[in-house]
């Protein structure tokens, strides 16, 4: 569990967890953002799209982070990252199916009529430059045809990181504010939050509380909470010089 | 079920080597199973020509819908060819994993065996189909 942190070091620690994990080991983060930030997907096209200054003036930061998929606003949302070894077969789909597992369980906890989707669906009026919750994969935890719960991979050297947010309020709209081509961005269908569901906003420590039990239940094992070891705080401070940088930031 | 063409071999982390008509150049893609598991391709990151590698360095990354994946070279090699028609068409990978969608040419440093590598028989065992 982390206090909010900027963007840089949210994804530095996460990509640290990855390369540094140890055998047999697993883990779970849960976390916020220290200042309102959109992060790209590692090879989405961007530069030039964003409005750079408009974000600084609002104190809105940028970051790419290394897994796939598109843009988010972050703000209001739990973030989670979860770092495992990965399986001889892969396993990229059975991963997903796993966590958003946990997922289900966690929200209707809470009274989330939460389903996973069978089906990918994309609005037909988003272009392929749209934002992350204007569609859904198969798998994904979505409420009324919404997603609810956006997250993207990474694969690297026999480890996978999976990283999302679940959304607490309904933001995703801002992204189109610090985009240039406002005419051509469409904002339909841009995902759903706990408020927008549930009609309040839970506590964090209830929240927080929902999602360990529906990890734990799923993934079972023996689970404790630590802080960053040495190797850990070495590897992020090795990443935090990528993400810091604006060469990777806006590299495409 | 996926396919596993003969005459192929493969890696434990998905990728196949596939002989051409010069002797030592094979062609270097990712296997059926694979792209499958990833789903659909969006973007493939590949080496320049002349690029060389060892067994098992990373070549390039695959991004799918939802995951980035590292690429593996089988063994150590040069890169003499390059997919270019990748960069516009990234599908391709899908839809003729073992055909259009290779990804390199790799000419293989003197020394490397590919018969150390799984043939269609082994793969299909290590996958578990």
């Amino acid at each position: 569990m982390d206090e909010p942190l900027s963007g840089q070091v949210n994804m530095a620690r996460d990509h640290a967890l990855l390369s540094a994990l140890g055998k047999n080991e697993a883990s779970l983060r849960i976390y916020g953002w220290k200042n309102p930030t959109i992060s790209f997907g590692r090879n989405e096209r961007v530069r030039g799209h964003y409005d750079k200054k408009l974000a600084s003036d609002e104190g809105v930061e940028f970051v790419r982070r290394p897994t796939g998929g598109k843009a988010v606003y972050h703000d209001r949302e739990l973030t989670y990252s979860v770092v495992l070894p990965s399986a001889r077969r892969w396993g990229i789909r059975s991963i997903y199916r796993e966590i958003n597992c946990a997922f289900l369980e966690s929200l209707v906890s809470l009274g989330v009529p939460a389903s996973v989707a069978h089906h990918s669906h994309r609005s037909p009026h988003v272009s392929n430059s749209g934002f992350c919750f204007q569609g859904y994969a198969a798998g994904e935890v979505i409420v009324d045809g919404k997603k609810l719960v956006g997250s993207a991979q990474v694969r690297e050297k026999g480890s996978i990181l999976q990283h999302g947010s679940l959304l607490i309020a309904q933001e995703q709209n801002s992204l189109e504010r610090f985009c240039f081509e406002r005419e051509n961005t469409q904002c339909e269908g841009n995902g759903t939050s706990l408020i927008e569901v549930i009609g309040r906003e839970p506590t964090w420590g209830t929240l927080v509380a929902a999602v360990l039990e529906g990890f734990k239940s799923v993934f079972g094992g023996e689970w404790c909470e630590v802080g960053l070891r040495e190797t850990e705080q070495e590897a992020e401070a090795h990443f935090l010089e990528r993400y810091s940088s604006v060469s990777w930031t806006w590299r495409k | 079920m996926s396919e596993y063409p003969e005459g192929l071999r493969y890696t434990e982390e998905h990728e196949y080597l596939q002989p051409t008509e010069e002797d030592g150049v094979y062609r270097v893609g990712i296997t059926d199973y694979a792209q499958a598991e990833l789903g659909d391709v969006v973007y493939v990151e590949l080496p320049e020509k002349g690029s060389h590698f060892d067994g098992m360095g990373v070549f390039g990354t695959i991004e799918a819908v939802k995951a980035v994946s590292d690429l593996y070279c089988p063994l150590s090699g040069k890169v003499v060819e390059v997919n270019d028609k990748l960069d516009q068409e990234p599908a391709l990978i899908n839809t003729d994993p073992y055909g259009d969608g290779w990804m390199v040419c790799l000419r293989l440093d003197e020394g490397e065996v590919v018969d150390s590598m799984m043939d269609a028989t082994a793969y299909q065992v290590f996958i578990g189909d």
